[in-house]
Parts: structure tokens; C-alpha cells; sequence
């Protein structure tokens, strides 16, 4: 498993979640629902905390690209999913749900287009750049903030 | 090594929102002179369904692609545009200025202005290609994304220099229809639909979060598909009919194939809720099938419902895909900008009301409908066109209210010294 399979596939997992989350918001079972949107939020910052912390600072110096390009984008857009993460807990606790779909849309597309974006260029780097650690750093990777 | 390879969202918000407005008002133009000018119409090659036509392709379908190609570029294939501004300055005053002349032209019957209109339209989407071109070129991958988008330009190529030839033909050095056909054919089966077909295969499983298209139909169709433009060229100028149809029916099999797969994708997704987009979406695929199989039918029986099939393809088909693929987009971008300048009391659901949206597609629907009843009812393209001018105004409104949200909200972004 390379690197970018494994990142990949976590994105894919955080989809499902939120996805699953709104079907049970849509059907009214809120606490199922809060829960999910629970774990989709614990997986999806989990997953920021192996970018920022533990990739990016990797390949940032292994590639000499330094801090400030295409991955600051990157831990921008972060930020951007920590402040609606914020309002999307309020919508979850107040059962408010058409605030919580829109959002949830919001959410949904951010991190799509990040995600994209991430797949078509971050990661196909990091499989270059650091090809030769890959085993060791999927290990790490896999047991990451246990 | 990374150069040209951006992640930032390249271009300013106003430079896609400018050719939104203008895209809707075109629709608006297009919604008042329809009535004026076609009471009196039956066959395609009337000088004023050219320009009608015209008015709702370049004015309204190129706008929305360029503008969202500036857009979308950075993000789907992180590349962005070199000197985006003064580019998109260029290409819109051009494209706009040509689209005058062209349209008068038609409208009055004033050769120098076709004329004029022509060269200065030709001369502009060349340059959006060569630019895009070389851009497209600056992504260090040939994924399946970047060879429809390439072969999206190349019949973009294509189709212009044929369109450009079709103009000669207005004044006698050239058969018109013949270069004129060969230029739709490029034109719709061409850039236009391997534009739709590249950015569906990326924008349906992110909006929608749905399965990924089968690579082989991301990789091969595209292919099949210009080598059936440039035999459908060869076979139109030798005048080749039987030749013709079984492309022509090859052609609309292609369309038909990546209009059903991109229904059963839809309909597998994992966002399951129903909304807009998704109503718009299913209905432009019917149209587009519809219309597909009347061009097969047509083709083969020789029957003239060309006017019919045009007007569902345009008018049914990409017309709610654009429509769908608007509402997705400014919202996202004008929340986007906002946050990303850490504005972040601003929320998507609020740039524009929903309630607005379905008022604005429903509209759409009724005067589709109404359209209908022309061909039995000559008079309802009065109603028709009327229903479609509030669906237009209101569409032009909606994007205002996008943008008057954005201005309200960017004057609250912290400046830090
Ligand atoms: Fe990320
Ligand atoms: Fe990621």
C-alpha cells in the first residue's frame, strides 16, 4: 500500500461517514445521527493531524518546497473545515436539520475539491519524494494517535 | 519542479461571477427577441435561428464554460491560468464585442458585420484554446481528466475553424450548410459534450458522492468520439450519405451510452437527499437521450425535425445541466472566498435562497413545457418565451443576490498588520 492508497482510501471512509450521518439526520434519528457526525469528525481531524504534523513537514523536507506553498493552501483549508465543524456541532445538538445539510454541503464540497486537489498532486509527490520510506511511514500512518 | 503547479483558488471571485451575469443576460436578450423573431421561422437555416441560436451558445454556453474553466482549472487539475486577469479581461470584452457584430449581422443582413463578427469571434476562441492548451500541459499528469480535456479543445479547434469556414459560405466562396454541419457536429458532439463528459467524471462522484465512472469509458470514448468527428468531416465533404448516417447514429450511440451511465452512477450515490441539482440533472439526461434518438431516427428516415431535435438538445439538455451545475457552484464559491479570507460568519445556505432557486428552475420547467405546444399551437412561443423571460430575470437576480452577499460579508475581513 502506497502512501497515496492509504490517504486515499481514509478520504473515502470520512465521505461515507458524513454521508451516513445525514441519512439518519434525514430520517430523523438524532442521536444515531450526532453520533456519526461524531466519528466523521473525530476521522476527519485525525486525518488533518497526520497531514499537518507528520506528512507535510515530511515533504516539505524532503522536496524543499518549504512551508509556504501548495501545502499551507492545504492547512488553510483545514482551518476552514475547523470553523464549520463548530457550527455543524451546534446543528447536530439543536436538531436543527436544514441547517445541518447545509452546511453538511458545504462540508461535503470543501473537502471534496481538498481532497482533490490533494490526491491529483500532494500525495502522487509524496509517493515520489518519499518512495523509499513508504512501508514505514503507511506503519505509522496506520497506527497514528493510538 | 513546481512550477505552474498551484493549489490556491487562482482566479478573483469576480472574474467567474462576470461571466455569469452575462451569461444571464443573455438568456433575458435571448427570452424577449425570441417571439420577435420567430413567429415567422420553419427551417434551421433562417438567418434569424442562426443568430437565436447564437445568442444562446456563444452568449449563454461559451460564458458559463469559460468563466468555470478559469474557475475549475486550479481545482481539478492544479494548474491555473497564467495572467488570469488580464486574460479573462481580453477573452470577455472580445467574445463579446464579436458576439455583437455576429449577431447583427444575422439580424440585419449586414455582411461587413458578420463578417467582423466572425473574425474577431474565431480569433477569440482560438486564443481560449491555445491557453488553455498550454496550461492543461503545465499538470504533470495525463490522467484520464486531462486527455478529455484535451480532446474537449481540440474540437474546439476543430469546430471553430469549420464554423469560420460556414461564415465564408455567406458570401458565396463556400457551401454554408456543408461547413455549417460539419461546425455543430464539432461544436455539440465535440467540445461541448467531452467538456460535460470530463467534468462529470469528477463533479458527479464529488457533489453527489457516488461511484467513479468506469476508466475505460473515461479513456476511450473521448477517442471514439473525435475519430467520428473528423470521418463525419470527411464524409460530409464528400458528400458521402450512407457513410454519413452510420456516423451520425455512431455518434448519438456515444451520447446515449455516457447519458445512461451517468444516470445509474446518480442514482448509486451516497447523497441520497433529492435536491435541485439532482432533479435538473436526471431531466437533462432524458433530454439528451431523447433528442440523441430523434437524430438517429432523423438520420436514418431522412425526416427535417432538425429545429426540434436542436431545441431539446440545447434547450433540454445542457441548458438544466448548466443551470444545475450554477446552483452548485456560486453558492460553494462565493461561501469559499469568504472563508478563505477568514470571513467564517458566512454560511452557503445563505448566499442564495433556496426558496429563489425553485422558483427560478420550476419557471424553467413551465416554459419548457410550453415550448412543446409550439409545433401544434405556433402562438405559445409567446407564453413560452415569456414564462422563460421571468425564469431568466430571476436567474440574473439570484446571481446579484450571490454576489451583494459577497460583498456585504468581504468588508468584515480582519486585515492583520
Ligand atoms: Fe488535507
Ligand atoms: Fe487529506
Amino acid at each position: 500500500m502506497t502512501i497515496k492508497d492509504f490517504m486515499t482510501n481514509m478520504h473515502r471512509e470520512c465521505d461515507h461517514l458524513l454521508t451516513q450521518a445525514e441519512d439518519l439526520l434525514d430520517n430523523k434519528k438524532f442521536e444515531e445521527a450526532h453520533n456519526k457526525y461524531d466519528a466523521f469528525k473525530t476521522q476527519t481531524l485525525l486525518h488533518f493531524a497526520m497531514e499537518e504534523e507528520y506528512l507535510f513537514p515530511l515533504l516539505e523536507d524532503k522536496s524543499g518546497m518549504g512551508s509556504m506553498g501548495p501545502t499551507n493552501v492545504m492547512r488553510m483549508e483545514h482551518a476552514q473545515a475547523k470553523a464549520l465543524f463548530e457550527k455543524m456541532d451546534d446543528a447536530y445538538k439543536e436538531h436543527d436539520t436544514d441547517r445541518a445539510f447545509s452546511l453538511g454541503e458545504s462540508m461535503n464540497i470543501l473537502l471534496q475539491q481538498h481532497n482533490l486537489k490533494e490526491e491529483q498532486m500532494l500525495y502522487t509527490m509524496m509517493n515520489n519524494t518519499l518512495a523509499e520510506n513508504t512501508q514505514e511511514i503507511v506503519e505509522k500512518l496506520q497506527s497514528y494517535g493510538n | 519542479m513546481f512550477q505552474g503547479l498551484t493549489l490556491d483558488q487562482a482566479p478573483p471571485y469576480t472574474i467567474p461571477i462576470k461571466f455569469y451575469l452575462t451569461a444571464s443576460l443573455y438568456l433575458i436578450v435571448l427570452s424577449i427577441i425570441t417571439p420577435i423573431y420567430t413567429l415567422h421561422v420553419y427551417s434551421r437555416y433562417d438567418y434569424e435561428v442562426i443568430a437565436l441560436t447564437h445568442i444562446f451558445t456563444l452568449g449563454f454556453i461559451t460564458h458559463i464554460m469559460f468563466g468555470s474553466l478559469f474557475q475549475m482549472m486550479p481545482v481539478m487539475l492544479s494548474v491555473a491560468y497564467t495572467k488570469v486577469v488580464k486574460n479573462a479581461k481580453i477573452i470577455y470584452s472580445f467574445l463579446n464585442i464579436g458576439l455583437s457584430f455576429f449577431i447583427l449581422g444575422f439580424l440585419t443582413n449586414i455582411t461587413y458585420m458578420l463578417g467582423l463578427g466572425g473574425i474577431f469571434l474565431a480569433g477569440i476562441f482560438f486564443y481560449f484554446c491555445f491557453i488553455s492548451l498550454k496550461t492543461i500541459f503545465l499538470s504533470k499528469e495525463f490522467n484520464a481528466l486531462v486527455q478529455n480535456f484535451i480532446a474537449s479543445f481540440i474540437a474546439l479547434i476543430f469546430a471553430t475553424a469549420f464554423g469560420f469556414t460556414a461564415l465564408l459560405g455567406h458570401f458565396g466562396f463556400v457551401d454554408s450548410v456543408k461547413y455549417g454541419n460539419i461546425h455543430i457536429a464539432f461544436m455539440l458532439f465535440g467540445w461541448v459534450f467531452i467538456l460535460i463528459m470530463s467534468v462529470s467524471y469528477k463533479i458527479i462522484p464529488m457533489f453527489f458522492v457516488a461511484k467513479e465512472f468506469s476508466l475505460i469509458l473515461q479513456k476511450r470514448l473521448y477517442i471514439l468520439q473525435l475519430i467520428l468527428l473528423l470521418l463525419f468531416a470527411y464524409a460530409q465533404i464528400q458528400e458521402n450519405i450512407f457513410m454519413l448516417t452510420i456516423i451520425k447514429i455512431l455518434l448519438s450511440s456515444c451520447v446515449i451510452l455516457f447519458a445512461i451511465f451517468s444516470i445509474k452512477i446518480l442514482k448509486q450515490r451516497k447523497r441520497a437527499r433529492k435536491d435541485i441539482s439532482v432533479n435538473l440533472w436526471y431531466f437533462a439526461m432524458s433530454n439528451t437521450i431523447l433528442s440523441a434518438t430523434l437524430f438517429i431516427y432523423a438520420s436514418i428516415l431522412h425526416v427535417d425535425i432538425y429545429i426540434f431535435i436542436g431545441f431539446l438538445a440545447l434547450f433540454g439538455g445542457i441548458y438544466p445541466l448548466i443551470n444545475a451545475m450554477l446552483y452548485k457552484i456560486i453558492p460553494f464559491l462565493t461561501w469559499f472566498h469568504l472563508s478563505s479570507n477568514m470571513v467564517f460568519e458566512a454560511e452557503m445556505g445563505n448566499v442564495i435562497r433556496k426558496k429563489w432557486m425553485t422558483y427560478q428552475v420550476n419557471l424553467y420547467f413551465l416554459s419548457f413545457s410550453l415550448f412543446l405546444f409550439v409545433p401544434f399551437f405556433h402562438s405559445f412561443i409567446i407564453i413560452a418565451a415569456a414564462v422563460f423571460f421571468f425564469s431568466a430575470i430571476l436567474l440574473f437576480i439570484n446571481i446579484v443576490t450571490a454576489l451583494k452577499y459577497y460583498n456585504e460579508y468581504i468588508k468584515k475581513k480582519v486585515v492583520f498588520e
